[in-house]
Formats: C-alpha cells, sequence, structure tokens
C-alpha cells in the first residue's frame, strides 16, 4: 500500500496510465496492430487502482475476467508483456497464447468466460487458507456475471467454508449492449448478504472513496479470514468491445462529468500532474515501440 | 459364498485413496457426502475422513462450482480429487473443464499446471433410468490437454488412481458403478483365468489378453472400463462354443489415445471390433475406428465393427435397459459377423 | 428362524446387488454383527444379523437379489439349520458358469470320440480341439513303435495316413554305390527292362512287392525304396525323394510321372492318372514331405508342390489339372508382401475339383467338396462345400438320404447295369422284381434286395443297404452301405463291384485291383 503522503500522486498515475494505454491499443487496433478482440477498461480505472493497492503482489491473488487489463496493469505493472501479448508477440505474458482476456503473470490470472473464474477464485482461497498463506483472492465480477449461476455456488462456498475472497462487482450498468435494467433482477448487494457475506457498496469515481471502501474490505477480511462482497457502481466510456456501442452519446457525456481521471487529476498541482503525464506518455511510447519490434510469436 | 480371493474394487480404490493421502500432505478430497461414517455414495472414501479430516471436504451439491473450486486448488499446488457421485452429473462442471481446467496451462504458456482429479462412476445396468445411468466419456475426449483414464476391474487400481494424483495433467479418473462390487482380478504369472495377459509399463497401462499366447487370433476387441468382464465373457463364449479366439485390449488411458497395443493387436488379428457402453455415435469406437484404419490399414483384412448403446436414453425397466445398452452377445455377433465377411 | 430380508429403500429400484458376504456360511453370528455388504441405488450398505444363531446364505454374493427377498436366514437350533438349509435356491443353469469347463465344445466333441480324457491335457489356457488332436497323436505315437518326425506340428486329425509311415528306419535302404550309381547314371538304369530294374532294386536292399511294373524308362532313385506288391508306374516316370520313396499295394501311376521330394508315402490302391507333377520348389526342403492315403485319387495332370508336408487324406480326391501349392515367392515381406510357407491338409474323402487350387497353409475338412476352378486361400470346415475365387462356403457337401431313396437308387444301378451288360453284348435276361430287382448274367443271378437276410440261389451276386444273415458258398454280397464284399463271385462279382467303384462306392476291405471282366 502506498504512504499516504504520496497517494493521490500513486493513484493518478496508475490510473493516467491505465487510460493512455487502453486509447493506445483502440489507436493500435485501428492500425491493424492488434490480433483477435479487446475490452478497455476506460472510465473504470479508479476501481482497479483503488483496490489493488491494497494488495499484496507476492502474496495475494488476482483473477480478472474478460476486462482485465486495468486491474492487470495495477496488480503487475507489466505494460510490455501486455501490450505484446494482445499484439500477438513471442515477449507476451502468455507468449501470445492467451491474448487480451487470458492472462497470467505471478499471482495474476484472467479468464475469458463470465462467471467461470468465480469458483476458480474460490478454490484460490481455499488452497491458499489451507495453506496458511494468509493470502485475498480477489474476483472482479461485473454486473453481467451475475446472470451466472456458479456465482451463487461460488458465494456459498466462500461463506459457509470461511475463505478470504474479496468479490468485487463492478456494475458499468452494461452486459455488453445490454442494459442493466434488462438482465438484472433484485438487489445486486443482497446477493452477498444473502449469503451471509459482509457487503460494502459505493457510486463513485473517486479513487480516494474507492480506495478507503477497499482498504476496509481487504482489512476484514485479512482479519476475519472470510469473504467480503465489494460493490462498485461505475461506468465504463469505451464500448464493450470496440465499435459495438448503441448507448445514448448524451448519457456518455453526463457520465463523462464524473470521469475519475478528471477527479483525481484536480487534486494535484498542474506541475506535478504535468509530469506525472509526460513520464506516463513517453513509457507508453517507449512500450509501444518495444512491443512494436518484438519477435511475432510463431508455431513450434 | 467365502471370502473373495481378491479384494473388491471398491476397497482397492479405497485403499490406494488411503495411501496417496498419508504419502502426499497435498492431497484433497472434495465431493457429496463424502465424509464418515456416511464415506460417499459408493463407499470408496471410507474412513478417509476419519483419518484426514483436514483436507476432505463434504461439499454443497455445486459440482458447476466444484469443478472451478478443485481448479483454483490445483492452480494453486495442491492436488484436489473431486468426487462426483454420478458420472452424469460431470455436465455440469464442463464449461470448468472445456474454459479453464484444461486450458490453462496451455494458454497462459506453461507458466501454470493444473493436476486434479475427478473421480467419477460411470455406467448402468442398475436401473437408475436416463440420468444416473450414462458412459460419457466421449464427451472428454473431444477436449485437448486433460487425461481421460477408465479403470477396469482387472487393473491395478490403487496404483492407477496413485499415478493419477502425481500426474500434473487434469485427469478424469472414470470408475464404473458395477465394477465397485466385483473382486479386482489382476493377472498373476501372467494370466487372467485362463486367458494369457499382456499390461504396458505405462502410467496408465493397457491391458491385452489373448487366448492362444499371442499367436493367431480372429479379431481384436477393444474395450474399456465396465465393458472389460462383459467382454471377457463374449470372448470366453466365443472360445468354448466355436474355437473362435480373439484378443482383447482392455485400454485404462482413454486420452490422449495411445493405440500402440491395438495396432499391434491388430497386426497379428486382421480385424477390430470396438466395444463401448456409451452411445455409439461419435465416440470411442468412432474415434479409434478413424486411427487404426489411419495408422493400420494394411493390417485390416475386414472392416471394422463397433458395439456401443443404441443413440438413445437408458431407460430405468429391465427389459428396456438390457435392450439399449452393449451385452456379451452383441459383442459375440459382431465378432461372429467379421467371420462372415472374407477379404 | 430369523430372515435377513433385502429391504427396499427407494421407490426407483428392484433389485441390489449382493456384493459379499462378511461371514461363512453356517457361521456362527452374533447378533447386530455385520454379516454382508449390499450395494443398492445410491449406496452401499452392511447389513446386521437381527440375532444370534446359525447364519445360512441363501444367495451367493456377487448376484443381483430382488428386493423384498430373504437372503439369509439365522438358525436358532439344530432342527432350524437343517429346514434353513433346505430353503436353498437350488442353482440356475444361468448362475453356473460356462467357464467352469475349460475346454471348448469342439475339444469336448473330439475327446469324446477318440476316448481322450480331458483332464489329461495339461496346458495352461483353453484346450481346443488342436489340443486333442495333439493328445490324439500322442496316444497313437506312444501305442505304436514310429512316430512322424517329418509332419510334426501338424495336425492329422482327419486324415488317415499311409502304413508306410510306421517303416521300419532300414526298411528298403539301398545299397549306398548302388544308390550313387542311380543317381549319377541314371540313363543307364533307365533303359532297362522292368523286371531287370526291379532284380537290380532287390539285389541292392530295395523292398518290392510281386507282381510290380514300372514302365519304359521309368526311374526311383532314394536311398530307401519301398514298393508293395501289385504297384504299378507307367513309362517315362521319374521318382527322385532324398530320404524315401514307399508305394502301397496296387497302387498305380499313369505315364509321365515326375514326383520329387524329401520324404513320399504314397498309400495303398491310389489311382494316380498321366503327367503328375509333384516337387516343384522347395522340394529338396527338410518339410517336404507327401503323404497320400489309400484309396485316393489324383487325376491327370495335377501339381502338388511339396516344400512344406502336403497330406492328402483315404480316399480324397485330387482330379485333373488341380493344383496345391506350399509356398510363394515375391517381393520382401518386410515390404509387406505375402511370403508364405505352409502345409496343406486334404482330410479324408475330400475332393478337389477339376482345376482348382489350394493355396499355402488351407486345410480342406474331411468330406468337404472344393468346387472346379475355385482358389482356396481359407480353411473349408469338414462335410462343406466351396465354391468361387476366393473359394466361400456356400452349403453342405452332402445330404442325408433316406432308407427308401437308397433303396430306389440301388435299383436304378441295377438296371443301368442291365442296360450296360447287354450293350456290352452279355447275354442277359429281362430285369424283373421278383425277390429283388435283378436278372440273369453269365449263368449268375444279379439283383438288389434292401436287406440281405442271408442264403438264396447260388451262384448270385447280391446288392444290398444291409446284409443280416450268412452268406452261401457262390454267392458275394455286397453290403453298399457298409462297404463290405461277403463271399465270393468270380467275374461277375468283379464286374458288379468294379460298376459300384465308377459310382462311388469302394469296397472294403481294400486296395482291390480290377483285372477285367464283364465291363
Amino acid at each position: 500500500m502506498t504512504g499516504l503522503s504520496t497517494l493521490p500522486a500513486t493513484l493518478y498515475a496508475r490510473m493516467y496510465f491505465i487510460r493512455r494505454f487502453e486509447e493506445t491499443l483502440l489507436d493500435l487496433f485501428a492500425q491493424g496492430k492488434l490480433v483477435g478482440t479487446t475490452h478497455t477498461y476506460i472510465g473504470q480505472e479508479a476501481n482497479a487502482v483503488g483496490i489493488v493497492d491494497h494488495l499484496e503482489p507476492e502474496r495475494d491473488v488476482v483473477f480478472s475476467n474478460h476486462r482485465c487489463h486495468g486491474h492487470y496493469l495495477a496488480f503487475t505493472d507489466d505494460a510490455f508483456g501486455l501490450l505484446s501479448e494482445v499484439m500477438g508477440k513471442a515477449t507476451g505474458t502468455c507468449g501470445g497464447k492467451g491474448g487480451s482476456q487470458h492472462l497470467c503473470r505471478g499471482n495474476f490470472y484472467s479468464n475469458g468466460v463470465l462467471g467461470s473464474i468465480v469458483p476458480v477464485a474460490t478454490g484460490i482461497a481455499l488452497a491458499e487458507k489451507k495453506k496458511g498463506t494468509g493470502a485475498v483472492s480477489t474476483v472482479f465480477l461485473g454486473d453481467g456475471t451475475l446472470g451466472e449461476g456458479v456465482t451463487y455456488e461460488s458465494l456459498n462456498m466462500a461463506s459457509l467454508w470461511q475463505l478470504p475472497v474479496l468479490f468485487v462487482v463492478e456494475n458499468n450498468h452494461y452486459a455488453q449492449s445490454t442494459p442493466i435494467e434488462l438482465e438484472l433482477a433484485g438487489s445486486i448487494a443482497a446477493r452477498g448478504s444473502a449469503f451471509g457475506v459482509e457487503v460494502a457498496e459505493l457510486d463513485t469515481t473517486d479513487v480516494a472513496e474507492v480506495h478507503e471502501t477497499a482498504g476496509w474490505a481487504v482489512a476484514r477480511i485479512r482479519e476475519t479470514g472470510e469473504p467480503f462482497f465489494l460493490v462498485l457502481h461505475t461506468y465504463r466510456f469505451s464500448p464493450h468491445s470496440k465499435g459495438d456501442d448503441n448507448r445514448d452519446p448524451g448519457e456518455i457525456e453526463k457520465r463523462r462529468e464524473r470521469d475519475p481521471l478528471q477527479i483525481a487529476g484536480d487534486r494535484l498541482g498542474p506541475a506535478e500532474r504535468e509530469g506525472i503525464e509526460q513520464a506516463a506518455e513517453q513509457r507508453l511510447a517507449e512500450t509501444v515501440a518495444a512491443a512494436d519490434e518484438a519477435p511475432a510469436a510463431e508455431a513450434a | 459364498m467365502s471370502a473373495p480371493s481378491h479384494k473388491r474394487c471398491v476397497q482397492a480404490l479405497n485403499e490406494g485413496l488411503h495411501e496417496v493421502f498419508a504419502e502426499r500432505d497435498d492431497v484433497y478430497l472434495l465431493g457429496e457426502d463424502v465424509l464418515d461414517p456416511y464415506g460417499g455414495a459408493f463407499k470408496v472414501t471410507q474412513g478417509l475422513s476419519d483419518a484426514f479430516p483436514d483436507r476432505v471436504l463434504t461439499t454443497p451439491i455445486s459440482e458447476g462450482g466444484l469443478f472451478g473450486v478443485a481448479a483454483g486448488m490445483s492452480l494453486r499446488g495442491l492436488r484436489p480429487i473431486l468426487e462426483i457421485m454420478f458420472g452424469d452429473f460431470i455436465a455440469l462442471g464442463l464449461d470448468q473443464v472445456v474454459n479453464g481446467i484444461s486450458k490453462f496451462r496451455e494458454m497462459y504458456d506453461d507458466q501454470v499446471t493444473v493436476p486434479l482429479v475427478v473421480r467419477t462412476p460411470m455406467g448402468g445396468r442398475r436401473g437408475y433410468g436416463p440420468t444416473h445411468s450414462q458412459s460419457l466419456e466421449k464427451l472428454l475426449l473431444g477436449i485437448p490437454n486433460i487425461c481421460v483414464v477408465a479403470a477396469s476391474e482387472c487393473h491395478d487400481l490403487g496404483g492407477l488412481l496413485a499415478n493419477a494424483v502425481d500426474d500434473d495433467r487434469p485427469v478424469f479418473f472414470i470408475e464404473n458403478k458395477l465394477m465397485y462390487g466385483r473382486p479386482n482380478r489382476r493377472p498373476e504369472e501372467g494370466h487372467i483365468g485362463e486367458l494369457a495377459v499382456r499390461e504396458t509399463g505405462t502410467r496408465y497401462p493397457a491391458l491385452t489378453f489373448s487366448g492362444t499366447d499371442f499367436t493367431e487370433a480372429s479379431a481384436t476387441i477393444v474395450t474399456y472400463g465396465g465393458m472389460v468382464p462383459i467382454v471377457l465373457d463374449a470372448v470366453t463364449e466365443l472360445i468354448l462354443e466355436r474355437e473362435l479366439f480373439c484378443e482383447v485390449v482392455a485400454l485404462s488411458q482413454l486420452l490422449p489415445m495411445e493405440l500402440e497395443p491395438v495396432f499391434e493387436s491388430v497386426a497379428r488379428t486382421g480385424a477390430l471390433v470396438t466395444v463401448e457402453e456409451g452411445t455409439l455415435t461419435g465416440g470411442f469406437g468412432a474415434e479409434i475406428t478413424a486411427r487404426v484404419q489411419e495408422e493400420a490399414w494394411s493390417d485390416l483384412r475386414r472392416p471394422v465393427q463397433r458395439v456401443a448403446a443404441r443413440d438413445g436414453i437408458i431407460p430405468s425397466a429391465r427389459p428396456l435397459e438390457d435392450a439399449m445398452l452393449p451385452s456379451a452377445g452383441d459383442v459375440v455377433e459382431a465378432v461372429v459377423a467379421l467371420e462372415a465377411v472374407r477379404s | 428362524m430369523l430372515e435377513i430380508v433385502l429391504t427396499r429403500e427407494d421407490a426407483n429400484t428392484e433389485f441390489a446387488l449382493l456384493a459379499e458376504w462378511l461371514v461363512e456360511d453356517r457361521a456362527e453370528v452374533a447378533q447386530g454383527q455385520p454379516v454382508c455388504v449390499v450395494e443398492t441405488t445410491k449406496a452401499t450398505v452392511e447389513i446386521e444379523s437381527p440375532g444370534a444363531g446359525s447364519l445360512v446364505q441363501l444367495y451367493d454374493d456377487g448376484i443381483e437379489v430382488e428386493l423384498g427377498k430373504t437372503i439369509a436366514v439365522v438358525a436358532e437350533s439344530a432342527d432350524e439349520l437343517e429346514t434353513a438349509i433346505a430353503r436353498r435356491e437350488p442353482r440356475s443353469a444361468a448362475e453356473s458358469k460356462p467357464t467352469d469347463s475349460k475346454a471348448t465344445k469342439k475339444a469336448i466333441e473330439l475327446a469324446e470320440r477318440h476316448g481322450i480324457d480331458l483332464a489329461s491335457i495339461e496346458k495352461r489356457g483353453f484346450i481346443t480341439e488342436k489340443d486333442v488332436e495333439a493328445a490324439i497323436a500322442k496316444a497313437a505315437a506312444t501305442a505304436g513303435p514310429s512316430t512322424q518326425p517329418a509332419l510334426a506340428g501338424i495336425s492329422t486329425a482327419g486324415v488317415s495316413l499311409p502304413e508306410s509311415l510306421d517303416l521300419d528306419e532300414d526298411a528298403g535302404r539301398l545299397d549306398e554305390g548302388f544308390f550313387e550309381s542311380l543317381r549319377t547314371d541314371p540313363e543307364a538304369f533307365r533303359a532297362l527292362s522292368s523286371d531287370e530294374k526291379i532284380e537290380r532294386y532287390r539285389e541292392n536292399g530295395a523292398q518290392i512287392g510281386e507282381g510290380v511294373a514300372f514302365g519304359l524308362r521309368t526311374i526311383l532313385v532314394a536311398p530307401r525304396i519301398v514298393v508293395s506288391p501289385g504297384v504299378a508306374i507307367g513309362p517315362d516316370g521319374t521318382v527322385v525323394c532324398e530320404e524315401l520313396v514307399a508305394i502301397g499295394e496296387l497302387t498305380q501311376f499313369g505315364p509321365d510321372l515326375d514326383l520329387r521330394c524329401r520324404r513320399a508315402y504314397i498309400g495303398a490302391g491310389v489311382w494316380a492318372g498321366r503327367s503328375i507333377r509333384i516337387g516343384g520348389g522347395g522340394h529338396r526342403d527338410p518339410w517336404a514331405t507327401l503323404a497320400v492315403g489309400d484309396l485316393a485319387f489324383i487325376g491327370d495332370e495335377a501339381f502338388i508342390n511339396v516344400c512344406r508336408p502336403v497330406l492328402i487324406g483315404r480316399e480324397a480326391f485330387v482330379t485333373m489339372r488341380s493344383m496345391i501349392v506350399t509356398h510363394n515367392i515375391g517381393h520382401s515381406l518386410l515390404e509387406g508382401f505375402e511370403n508364405r510357407f505352409a502345409p496343406v491338409v486334404l482330410e479324408d474323402r475330400a475332393q478337389l475339383g477339376l482345376g482348382a487350387v489350394l493355396y499355402a497353409g488351407v486345410r480342406i475338412g474331411a468330406e468337404a467338396i472344393v468346387a472346379s476352378n475355385s482358389y482356396v486361400v481359407g480353411d473349408v470346415p469338414a462335410r462343406a462345400f466351396a465354391i468361387g475365387v476366393p473359394a466361400k462356403v456356400t452349403g453342405s457337401a452332402a445330404h442325408t438320404l433316406s432308407r427308401s431313396r437308397q433303396a430306389e437308387l440301388a435299383r436304378r444301378m441295377v438296371d443301368e447295369l442291365h442296360e450296360l451288360l447287354a450293350l456290352r453284348g452279355h447275354d442277359v435276361s429281362a430285369v424283373s422284381d421278383g425277390d429283388g430287382r435283378g436278372f440273369d448274367v453269365e449263368g449268375t443271378r444279379v439283383y438288389f434286395t434292401p436287406s440281405y437276410g442271408g442264403g438264396g440261389d447260388s451262384p448270385a451276386v447280391v446288392l444290398t443297404l444291409e446284409r443280416a444273415g450268412d452268406v452261401p458258398d457262390g454267392v458275394g454280397v455286397l453290403d453298399l452301405l457298409g462297404r463290405q464284399v461277403h463271399g465270393s463271385g468270380g467275374i461277375v462279382l468283379d464286374s458288379v463291384r468294379e460298376f459300384c467303384r465308377k459310382r462311388g462306392i469302394r469296397f472294403e476291405p481294400g486296395p482291390w485291383r480290377y483285372q477285367g471282366g464283364l465291363i
């Protein structure tokens, strides 16, 4: 966890880098330099950055979903591995085999089938508990994932067996193109409490708030060894994938007034902010150049 | 009447589990109703939770989730054994198998292994009806990067199970409901009963049976699991009634398919019959037939015959179930039919 | 008496597996003691004894028992024990498994026919027809002085081999110098007359019987020569055997015989036509044995290759231009080309049609028929009819005739014989149906009667399906089904016998040669 004095700058730097990384991906995609598909995290950066700052990459485990770049960068800071992975390069995190949705590095995993990952994260927590490592297993869900049945099997087992799982629901209000009103009934938070899991719910794009609540959640898990259900209402500015956006542009504009980057950036002085941004741009440019030059993945 | 001369298969598996748990402390078992005194629906886990209370977990009825839990445990260095009460229920976990368990190692570029074992009984002939009697191995045969092991009563069951636990690959360990209560008949001096037996030295061995000491024979019958005793009965009948000798290859490793013993036998016999209890279409027999014709076309002198369940449900009523599932009589018929086709 | 009942625990199951008895039958058990393991729908359960006493098992373990049935009783007194034992269900046939026997059906049948005790065959594994055949051969070998090393490994079941296989080791052994001269200068020997040749053979150790005739330029070259009385070999014959040639009584070969092999055992009464070729590639091989049973027939221009043993059974027919091969030759067997060396066996009374070919390794069962021009690559079972290229079994070679049908055919034979004799210019009476269908020829009555009860006018030749009485002097009786000749009858009997022979009816005792007569 970052020290208090440097916290706003650090969080901003991480969020800014994720934003610019994702925007760059979309540019590279337009240039035909990406393989397959990608799901960007633009607009939700405060969640990944705010939560992951409380995790220890050497001990804790993160299992993410198809929209995993933000979580991955926040947890591993491995921009080159991720970029070259999505560019189909041999130097990618998984040698080009996984692509955008299937990442693995250290204690970070992601997979592309909604819901599938939740019991796996639960099993990871069970293993870590049995091994006595004290690790927290964090799994990132979306509102769409709540339509998958195994999510509830997992909540049941995590609660039943008192497993150190942090269930994070990033409700971005859309399951691909379907608005939440058409895909989800009832209360999200009650889904956690129904299983006897402690719940916290936030409707904010302010990384400081996310950071604070996530800190509480992780602390509770470490203290009790039991699961925690963290509901974060959020919004993605970018399309689900690329160019598949039928949302009302006015709605997106309105949401952009609460751009997490804006909120976090406003807390810094102009010089500090500019310095962060320049450093990020430079790092990104170098990363793109390096990934571009890296050898393509080839079949053995 | 008297005590059986061999231990029963369920005992062999049970002892195998106890040994594995005693040898390795990274092994866990999860399943429904596995705790003592109940000890699992088929009693394979009897005594295990008393002996190893921290490593035997009774679970909710959540097969889909449990496959994922086991995957997560294995990703983190443990060796979970997942007991699925009836093989039919693996369908609930197939997403985990297809999209996770089988993929993690390769899609994560060999950074992880997924050493888990799914133990489950398959097979009918108990009147349990359409959803508790199936042999669904063929659903697994199309999934790359997993290992499907189907033990028969003539295999070293405890040893096979220990090998599955030691395996770094995900292993489906298919048991058979009827097998549990039968004696675990192992070769003695190279024989089981009147038949000579050869066993491969592989991790999951294939057994080849011959009534002619591996000289000439009319056909090779390849099968596995619960069909093995039925095929051996058929082969005995063919010998005694007609002096028609067949070699039987009882595979225990169904996937990845390693068919050397089948190719070797077909080189001696020139004919092949595949026998499985699952339904016919797109099954074990179909895949083996394709591979044998690729590898050993020149050895085949007759068209391959397949014996399997008919493509339908397994009814509960005895006469209907019997009509559905392949019998020793069906195997005899297939071999006799082969004899009528001379190329 | 306390009953242990398999209770029905759920609605969907009718049977349970009685997996294992935990106590011996009739063992003393205590109340609450687990006595057996039963596998039901979703559980394997142990069943406890309801009380103390002697447990009597009513079913074996490993079988399915209908729920609701009593599987055991606990007898609390000696009386109860007796009653309980009486309740044991007799085992059904289905439950007593066929695997109790390890001998095949064919083996059991063959053993019964030959009086072989299956328990005397020591073998790990199933006892098959071949094992019984080996036991028969072994029994025969230990009974007689000679074994048959030349045929080791080949089943002689169904093949009656010629007596010469049992000859003493030195029977007919030639003086070495003489043998050498035969080999090095055959032409000089060929030029001799039949009697001169026979005399030279005899002087030098060969066994040559009386009445033997070797045709012009015919020569036999072998270290051992045993030729029985009455053998005739036509002109231009060449017989070269590395070890032995033995020919049985009254056997005759037509002209232009070429017989080359390591050992030739030709039976008695064999009739062989002209231009027969026996030998071919590998005829000097250690396995190059030819054995031809008594009364066999080998047609003109037949070809028999003998690099591996060829066994031709008694009364077998190898008809004109048929061909038997014991090997083929071609490109490398490692490249997948066929390269086969294997014996051929024609069992007793089997028939090989005109121009038929037997490929290496085949066995034609007793009394089977291979149709003309067929190409046989697989075994033909006994009494089967096989036809085609490749030959396939399409039916049976023989049909069972009724007694009245047999009598009708015999009467027709009488009519045909009558017609033949008349056409030949013999003085024959009209056919009459008195005591039996018949006629007089040359002062002898020839007639058929279904059953010969003995006696009758003399002289007479009687054809019958059954001899039931004594045969007086001057009467010859031909038992057509028993294939026996009784009494005497001179040239009329000989002529009728020859007439029957041409219809496939060969009489014992054989061999026999028709010396000429009325037909």
